[in-house]
């Protein structure tokens, strides 16, 4: 059993290349069917914002590559040059390799990312719908996920946020535990500021947006289901806010540290969380001095963001091993696989010889149905015992170069040969 | 029966130390295996208890088997509040603080006054109010002295790992006050129990750890009426906390030693 991959992703191609290749969802299956051609060929489109990849196998590999391979310059409408540059092809252990890295996100654009997976599984179930997907691809993504589903529960490399908003909101976290009935206030409304809202929306905070001109801020507020606030009530907002998001155009601070003396007298102390994204930016930085005040600006989230993803690569090698180690496994079973006729067939024959002896020895003793089970029971013990030793043998050769002959040498001992495939 | 009591407390270094590297080391492995050995801690003293029940010739004094109960009892209270709260971070601290008690109990060697015996039924009473009243008092200080570091960490290393293990700051902050206010009705009655008794006794030890405990009394007293009436909250709150520890912790060595 051999696989295929063609396609080419983030490392070996340019947005701008990649965006030539670019497959929309309802293409997929028409493209995995393409492939396939009503033969019994199998094949998965995996396409993503970095990759386009093509899984195949096939009784004629080859064949199947060079269909995948002649799809994927049709839809780039690419030179051969350009295939050339770009696109890869794997075959065979390499192949496998590269599925099992992909689905446990060590050949993302950001190492850890948990997406991926889910793109993955989509493409599958996609394929099983255009009827692309055999026995022999369905087995290799399941074992795939299984190995990236390990990776991420045995190594750090999803646990530390990498992107400036999810690392806000996991110290935010560390302050507040969770976001019901938080409420997050929005200075501003800049493009960031939105994205950070959008995430803690996800969180379950009820937010508030506030800005100068108050059209922006509705708009805003209706794209992530908030409210709109005016500006001019804003030591009232922050009074009353758990977290707060600065993305304001303005040249100096609009907030400093004795405004927020007063204001935490008011709010009793309660913990607040400033976030700081504007450049120049709009908070007072002695604000951090104020007791159960935290503020993180721009360059301290992008500091920790960067400290994570140095964190996640140091996990990448234990997860790269993680990954190793369950393709091995995965070609040790197929190879299993492949002598799973002879052991059934030589199983089969051994119990028939048993069956038809205890059967034999019933009809002269007239045993009663309680010993006939009892008999039974022995008989198999008996045969399970003795073929042990020559189905462990049989896994042993699977995969080396003389399994054919000790297979059929094994086959012969028991005289099993004519029961494969009955 | 000795070296039972040195395996206990041997179970109690051992969580504690878990507990400790876990505030260090990632994984969500090292929960499971941090409830497991606490459980087995607390199984394992429960069944000291019950041997100690059993077995006469088992003679360990009142102020042991209360110091040995405390530090159970807040083993117990963070097993169970760690199901719901999310505060495995504080397991170092809280384990720590029930070994801590535990060593006190084994040292301890207090025999009541003959002045003070007189009371009988009401000194255990006392006794107990006043551990009770402790062992809050001393859940709170144990998860206080995470709010600081949690605090520290967020400023000034807000990407350790040790900041990520540790407890959210509004939950522990939030179950220093709830214990105080368990603590500090039953450590009140306990106090005007024991001013009665601090009264009859001649011994000087005895107004000695009687001061310490008022001491703690107005400090717990001062921290609830502040949070109630001024709102005070987070740092302050946790260091006033920690002060009325200190005093607390200063009753116990006081009163487990004080015969020796």
């Amino acid at each position: 059993m051999t696989f295929a991959v063609v396609g080419l992703n983030h490392t070996t191609a340019s947005l701008a290349i990649r965006e030539r290749f670019a497959i929309s969802e309802d293409q997929i299956e028409v493209i995995a069917q393409d492939i396939v051609q009503n033969t019994n060929d199998e094949a998965i489109v995996l396409s993503t914002c970095n990759r386009v990849e093509f899984y195949v196998t096939g009784e004629d590999l080859d064949a199947v590559t060079n269909r995948a391979k002649t799809k994927l310059s049709a839809i780039g409408q690419a030179t051969s040059d350009i295939l050339t540059k770009h696109c890869y092809i794997k075959i065979g252990d390499e192949a496998i390799l590269h599925l099992f890295k992909v689905a446990a996100s060590l050949d993302s654009m950001v190492v850890g990312e948990p997406q991926i997976l889910g793109q993955l599984k989509s493409a599958v179930q996609v394929a099983r719908q255009a009827k692309t997907l055999g026995s022999k691809l369905n087995h290799l993504s399941s074992r795939a996920f299984a190995t990236a589903k390990k990776v991420r529960h045995e190594t750090g490399i999803g646990r530390n946020s990498i992107s400036i908003s999810s690392v806000a909101i996991d110290l935010a976290r560390q302050v507040f535990g969770d976001f019901r009935d938080r409420k997050v206030l929005l200075i501003g409304a800049g493009k960031m500021a939105e994205l950070a809202a959008a995430q803690f929306k996800d969180t379950g905070a009820r937010l508030v947006v506030a800005n100068r001109g108050r059209a922006r801020a509705d708009k805003i507020a209706a794209r992530v289901g908030a409210q709109s606030r005016s500006l001019d009530d804003l030591n009232e907002l922050i009074e009353y806010s758990d977290v707060v998001i600065a993305s304001t155009g303005s040249r100096g601070y609009i907030f400093d540290e004795k405004a927020m003396i007063s204001i935490m007298k008011k709010r009793k102390y309660r913990p607040i969380f400033f976030i700081d994204i504007a450049v120049p930016r709009n908070l007072d930085p002695n604000l951090n001095r104020i007791d159960g005040v935290y503020l993180y600006d721009l360059d301290a989230l992008s500091s920790i963001a960067q400290d994570n993803v140095r964190k996640r690569q140091a996990e990448a090698d234990a997860a790269a091993d993680l990954v190793r180690a369950g393709v091995s496994q995965f070609k040790k079973d197929s190879q299993t696989d492949a002598v799973k006729p002879a052991i059934i067939a030589v199983r089969k024959t051994v119990l028939e010889m048993t069956g038809a002896e205890v059967d034999h020895i019933m009809q002269k003793l007239r045993v009663d149905p309680e010993q006939k089970s009892i008999l039974d029971r022995l008989a198999t013990n008996i045969a399970n015992k003795v073929l042990h030793g020559a189905i462990e043998e049989l896994k042993r050769q699977a995969g080396s170069t003389n399994e054919t002959e000790r297979t059929q040498s094994i086959m012969n001992v028991f005289q099993a040969g004519d029961k494969v495939d009955e | 029966m000795t070296m039972l009591i040195y395996g206990g407390l041997c179970l109690y270094v051992i969580t504690t130390c878990f507990y400790v590297y876990r505030l260090f080391a990632a994984g969500a492995q090292l929960d499971l295996w941090g409830s497991r050995m606490l459980m087995l801690t607390l199984l394992a003293w429960l069944g000291l208890f019950g041997g100690l029940g059993v077995y006469e010739h088992w003679t360990v004094n009142s102020t042991q088997r209360w110091l040995w109960s405390s530090a159970w009892g807040l083993s117990l209270a963070f097993y169970i509040l760690r199901r719901r709260f999310n505060i495995d971070g504080a397991g170092s601290t809280i384990v720590g603080l029930s070994t801590v008690l535990t060593c006190l109990g084994i040292v301890s060697k207090h025999s009541i006054s003959e002045p003070v015996a007189q009371y009988g039924g009401l000194l255990k009473i006392h006794i107990g109010l006043a551990f009770f009243g402790a062992t809050a008092f001393a859940f709170a200080g144990a998860i206080s002295a995470l709010y600081l570091v949690q605090a520290r960490a967020l400023r000034q290393n807000p990407s350790s790992t040790l900041q990520r293990r540790l407890p959210p700051l509004v939950t522990v902050d939030k179950l220093a006050f709830q214990a105080i206010l368990w603590g500090f009705p039953f450590y009140t009655l306990a106090l005007l129990m024991g001013s009665v008794f601090a009264m009859s006794a001649e011994d000087p030890s005895v107004s000695l750890s009687y001061w310490s405990a008022l001491f703690s009394w107005v400090v717990y007293g001062f921290i609830l009426y502040v949070r109630v009436s001024l709102g005070w909250r987070g740092r302050r709150a946790a260091l006033l906390t920690l002060s009325g520890l200190i005093g607390i912790i200063i009753v116990l060595v006081q009163y487990s030693l004080r015969g020796a």
